[in-house]
Parts: C-alpha cells; sequence; structure tokens
C-alpha cells in the first residue's frame, strides 16, 4: 500500500480546529473581563436572584422528574407490550421540540386559555408569569431525557437478579428498591446529571410559559440574556458559574458512566 | 412434594411436561438445548407465567390456570440456583444469603449467613462483593443464599456448569452432601450425565418439549430410548438404516458403510448405541473368533488418558470411542494415525429411533 504522508498531519489539524473552536468559547468567557471585575458583578441583585431561582427551581424539577420518572421508566422498562416503541417515542418527542414550540404547548395546554386552563383556576393553580411555571417548563423539557436514560438503566438490569429476589421472598415494590434501583444506580444518576445540565441551560420554553420576570421567573439563562446588552461584565459572570456548574455535572457523569462496570462485574 | 404439569408454548417449543419429585429426593432435568428445561423451572418458581398448568407443592396449590390461580414467586419460594448465579453485585456475601432470610434482627441474619458461608468453607469472604469472587466462590454463596431462605423446593440451573473441571469436582460433592440433607424436593438441570446420575435419584430426559425418558441413571444407561439419551449416557452413536436380519437379529446398514447387528426388530433410521467400554480393539490383521458379530476398520485420530483407562478417538464409517486400559493399548501399540479393527457383540448394540 502507498504511503500517505499528508493522512497523520490531517488528522491532527482537524481536532485542532475543532478544539479551538469548541473550547474558545468556553475559555473566553472567563478571560474577556477581569476576574475581579467578574466576581464584584456577581453580587449584583439580579444576578443573586437568578442563579437562586435557577438553583431552586432546577432542584425541584429534578426531584419531581427523579420522583415520577423512576418508578414510570422501570414500567416501561419491565412491561413488554404492544405499544411500548411508539409510547417510547412520543415520550422523547419533547427532546426534539423546538423551545419555542415547546413553551407554546405548554401554554396550550395550562395556560390560562389552555386545555386544562379552566380546572387549574379551579383549583386555584396559577402557573403562568409564576415560579411553579418555571418548574413545569424545566420538568418538561429534562423529564425525557431522565426517563430514556433511566429506562435504558432498567433494561441492562439482568432478569435473572429481579428473579433471584422474587424467588427469595421480595415482593415486586421491594426487588424495585433492594435490587433493580441499586443496580441501576450509576445508570440513573447519569439520567440525572444529564436532566439537570439541561434543566439549568433551558431558556426559551421558559420565556414562552413562564416570562422573565426578576426574582420570580428570571433563571440565570433568561438574566444572562436579560443583562448581555446593558451589563457585559456581570452576563460573563453568571455565564461563568453556570459553565462551571455544568462542568461539574459533565464530570460527574463521566465518572458515573465509568463506575458502571459495578453493575455488570458481579457476572 | 412438588406435583407439576404444565402446558406452555415459547416460540417454537411447545413445552407438555409433567412431574413429581418426593421430598428429599432429586430429579434431574436433562436434554438438548432448547428442549425447554430452564422454562420447566420458570413455569415452577413462578418467575414465567404459565399458560396452562397445575403446580402443586405439600398439599398447596401454587398454579392452577383452569381457575385462574398462580401464586407469585415470592410467595412459592422456591431456593433457586441460577445459571449465571445472580447474585446481587451490590451486595456483600453475606447480605446476599441473609436476603432471603425470615429473621427480623440484622444481627441474628448476619450470624446466620456467616455460619451458611462457613459451612461451604468461606466466612473469610462474608464482606466481599460478588465481583471479587471467583466462579466456585459465587456457586458457594448463590447456594448458600438459596438454602437460607429455606426454600420449599430447591431448583438448580447448571449450577456447576460454568465452573473450570477443578472446581468443578469440589462443587458437585458439596451439592451431594446438600441435597443428601435437604428434606425438600429438587430439580436438578444438567448436561452432564456423571453429575446427573451422582446428584440425582432419577433422570427426566426433554427433547422437544416433552420428557421421552424417566428412569434411574442405570436404567437411562441400559435402554435408551433415543439416540439423545444414548449420547447423554456417554454412548458411541451411529446411524444407520435399520431391517430385518432373522434369528432375532436387526442388521443395520451404516451410512457411510459397514453393517452391523442387533437383537431385536427394527426398520428404518436408527441410532446405534453402544457404551465405549464394550467395544474392542484388535491389530488390523487379526482373525476375530468369539461372540462378537459387529466388527468394523477404523483409524485411531485420539488418545486420550483418563484415570485407569485410555481413551482412543476413532473415524470408521463414523466417529467412535472406545475404552481400554493402559496394558491394553502398549501391546496394541494403540496411536494416532495407527489402523486397527474394532468389534462388539450385537447383545451390546441398542436400538432407537431418530
Amino acid at each position: 500500500m502507498r504511503a500517505r504522508p499528508w493522512f497523520g498531519p490531517l488528522l491532527v489539524a482537524s481536532l485542532a480546529l475543532a478544539f479551538a473552536f469548541l473550547v474558545l468559547p468556553v475559555v473566553a468567557i472567563f478571560v474577556h473581563t477581569a476576574p475581579a471585575k467578574l466576581v464584584s458583578s456577581l453580587g449584583d441583585r439580579a444576578s443573586t436572584d437568578a442563579l437562586r431561582l435557577s438553583l431552586e427551581t432546577s432542584t425541584i424539577a429534578m426531584v419531581v422528574v427523579v420522583a415520577v420518572g423512576t418508578p414510570a421508566a422501570y414500567w416501561l422498562a419491565t412491561r413488554v407490550f404492544r405499544a411500548r416503541a411508539a409510547l417510547i417515542t412520543l415520550l422523547e418527542l419533547p427532546l426534539v421540540l423546538p423551545p419555542a414550540v415547546a413553551g407554546l404547548g405548554l401554554l396550550a395546554a395550562l395556560g390560562p386559555d389552555g386545555i386544562l386552563g379552566p380546572a387549574l383556576a379551579n383549583a386555584h393553580v396559577q402557573l403562568v408569569l409564576q415560579t411553579a411555571g418555571v418548574v413545569v417548563a424545566l420538568c418538561f423539557v429534562s423529564g425525557p431525557l431522565y426517563l430514556l436514560q433511566a429506562q435504558a438503566a432498567f433494561g441492562a438490569v439482568e432478569r435473572s437478579l429481579t428473579d433471584a429476589s422474587r424467588t427469595l421472598g421480595a415482593g415486586e415494590a421491594a426487588t424495585f428498591a433492594r435490587v433493580a434501583v441499586p443496580v441501576a444506580l450509576p445508570g440513573l444518576l447519569t439520567g440525572l446529571g444529564l436532566a439537570w445540565a439541561r434543566a439549568l441551560g433551558e431558556f426559551g420554553a421558559t420565556l414562552m410559559f413562564a416570562g422573565s420576570l426578576q426574582g420570580v421567573t428570571q433563571t440565570a439563562p433568561l438574566a444572562i440574556y436579560a443583562q448581555f446588552a446593558s451589563d457585559l461584565p456581570a452576563a460573563l459572570a453568571l455565564s461563568a458559574v453556570l459553565v462551571a456548574f455544568s462542568a461539574a455535572l459533565l464530570v460527574g457523569v463521566k465518572l458515573l458512566s465509568g463506575s458502571r462496570s459495578l453493575g455488570l462485574a458481579a457476572r | 412434594m412438588l406435583r407439576a404439569e404444565v402446558s406452555h408454548e415459547i416460540g417454537p417449543l411447545r413445552l407438555e411436561a409433567r412431574l413429581d419429585v418426593t421430598r428429599g429426593r432429586c430429579l434431574a432435568l436433562a436434554g438438548p438445548s432448547g428442549a425447554g428445561k430452564t422454562t420447566l423451572l420458570r413455569l415452577i418458581a413462578g418467575t414465567e407465567a404459565a399458560q396452562s398448568a397445575r403446580i402443586e407443592c405439600d398439599g398447596a396449590v401454587w398454579v392452577d390456570t383452569a381457575r385462574s390461580l398462580s401464586w407469585p414467586p415470592e410467595r412459592r419460594r422456591c431456593g433457586y440456583v441460577f445459571q449465571d448465579y445472580a447474585l446481587f453485585p451490590h451486595l456483600s456475601a453475606w447480605r446476599n444469603v441473609a436476603y432471603g432470610m425470615r429473621e427480623r434482627s440484622r444481627r441474628r441474619r448476619r450470624e446466620a449467613a456467616v455460619a451458611l458461608l462457613e459451612r461451604f468453607g468461606i466466612a473469610q469472604l462474608a464482606e466481599a462483593r460478588p465481583a471479587r469472587m471467583s466462579g466456585g466462590e459465587r456457586q458457594r454463596v448463590a447456594l448458600a443464599r438459596a438454602l437460607a431462605a429455606r426454600p420449599s423446593v430447591l431448583l438448580l440451573d447448571e449450577p456447576v456448569a460454568a465452573l473450570d473441571a477443578e472446581s468443578r469436582g469440589r462443587a458437585v460433592r458439596e451439592l451431594g452432601q446438600v441435597l443428601r440433607e435437604l428434606e425438600r424436593p429438587a430439580v436438578l438441570v444438567t448436561h452432564d450425565f456423571a453429575d446427573a446420575s451422582s446428584l440425582a435419584e432419577e433422570i427426566a430426559v426433554l427433547e422437544g418439549g416433552r420428557v421421552i425418558q424417566r428412569g434411574d441413571a442405570s436404567a437411562l444407561a441400559a435402554t435408551p430410548n433415543s439416540a439423545f439419551v444414548a449420547d447423554f449416557t456417554g454412548a458411541v452413536v451411529l446411524r444407520g438404516n435399520a431391517r430385518p436380519a432373522g434369528d432375532g437379529l436387526t442388521a443395520v446398514e451404516l451410512d457411510g458403510g459397514g453393517m452391523v447387528f442387533a437383537t431385536g426388530s427394527r426398520t428404518g433410521p436408527v441410532a446405534v448405541s453402544v457404551y465405549p467400554w464394550e467395544i474392542v480393539l484388535h491389530p488390523p490383521g487379526a482373525r476375530l473368533e468369539g461372540s462378537a458379530q459387529n466388527v468394523l476398520a477404523a483409524t485411531v485420530t485420539s488418545v486420550t488418558e483418563v484415570a485407569d483407562r485410555v481413551r482412543v478417538g476413532l473415524q470408521a464409517c463414523q466417529p467412535l470411542v472406545a475404552e481400554v486400559t493402559h496394558a491394553s493399548a502398549r501391546s496394541l501399540a494403540i496411536a494416532t494415525g495407527a489402523r486397527v479393527r474394532v468389534s462388539w457383540k450385537a447383545t451390546a448394540t441398542r436400538l432407537s429411533e431418530r
């Protein structure tokens, strides 16, 4: 075979280009403005409100997503039924929806004039322009990520493990809690990490459905957008915090997928 | 007493089986892959819902599909040793063993679990996770776990198949000990005739979803009623076409040439089985006298020493195996490539349909 001396350098050059392009904007967030200024602009009221709100709403959303998504994913993973593939595809749909469409969908369903609007009003539940609305939007966009990941994690639990638990006297609920969840845990936490990162970055659906009211519905991404025209250092400072948070989640997910062998090592 | 009667369709297989095992006895289930052995265990344990079945144990009816009755597996409490052991990877050995125990107090459960591990000689592994154990150690933890739950029935799905030859011998001895002391019915799925005959009082052979033969090991070996049974019991199986030869004999034209005789009368395609220790080796030019009627020319393809015997692999019209003493192997100068004649008596030849 003829040697192609240019092929190796081509690979290296492509990687260098991709690396520079993908990493430069992230680095720029930290180096564009002096660190001291970044730190000081974090003291800004709008910024602290936004960070606190982002943390609160995404945490509540994750509690809801895990509490509802975990049993639902277990059901999807352990039952065989005809409409299964169709059902899973429907559950995946919010993942690929444009955020603005997701927000509009939420309005049409849960807004004052939405399908469930009168029912919610009767129950004195207000979502639009409320913090609760932010949580709803975050659940909608991040829920499917967790659900799918959790379903895959439960699907990978050997059937003989849950069968063994049953023959040893544990009912289905005890088997879920004592065997399925612990064995699937690395996968579940990976799903949680991905869903949380998605929720922290949520912009479009929140803006459409809940608005951008400082201290009420203005999460960090919305505050960044609101500030970048008037106060670039403040926007950059908030961005830097989000980058750090997302990076921590990413590293966490990587470490967890590395330890996933835990569940397989016993074979 | 475990009594099961099942009719269950799974993929291409239609399982139609009936079995009963009294307490303190072990029934071995043998059969080719896909014969329904594991499915039968799963139906008994309740980890697979039977389509049509009646299963009862010690007077309690577990399954009666006619009455839409089916106990969940946790109520049947079968001690199930899975082929891959299915140890919980996130729990230490003692926690695996204690998983099914009925005692409430954690301390008592730990003591009981460690005592059981001690009995199997692995108490030092009490805190170890399955990932850090050898195959033999996992097998013992799995067995201890099944016994710790004080099972109604013990179901063993090829419990030693995953072990290497060395740990296998030990595991079979231990299992024999457990089964002798167990006052419950036990069902053992195995591919190995030696394991089946040393561990079980009775062997049921499942083929294509049906029990085609049932009996103790020596009965199966003496009168195999299918080629699988003959092969399973260690016999050499040759294929051919039978026709009556008069005088109470049947002549079998072997596929690939050659003719052998057997007692009885049969016609059509048959499996001819003969045990390796019934086959006598002779030098190629020897004049054969005596009562042996079946003689074939063969070439030695392998020579393996097995304890006090030598197993000689041979190629005649079809492959076969003979077992001879070391002395005979030496005096005949048996070596790969050597040409020999083999013979055995018509009365040592068994025919079964194929």
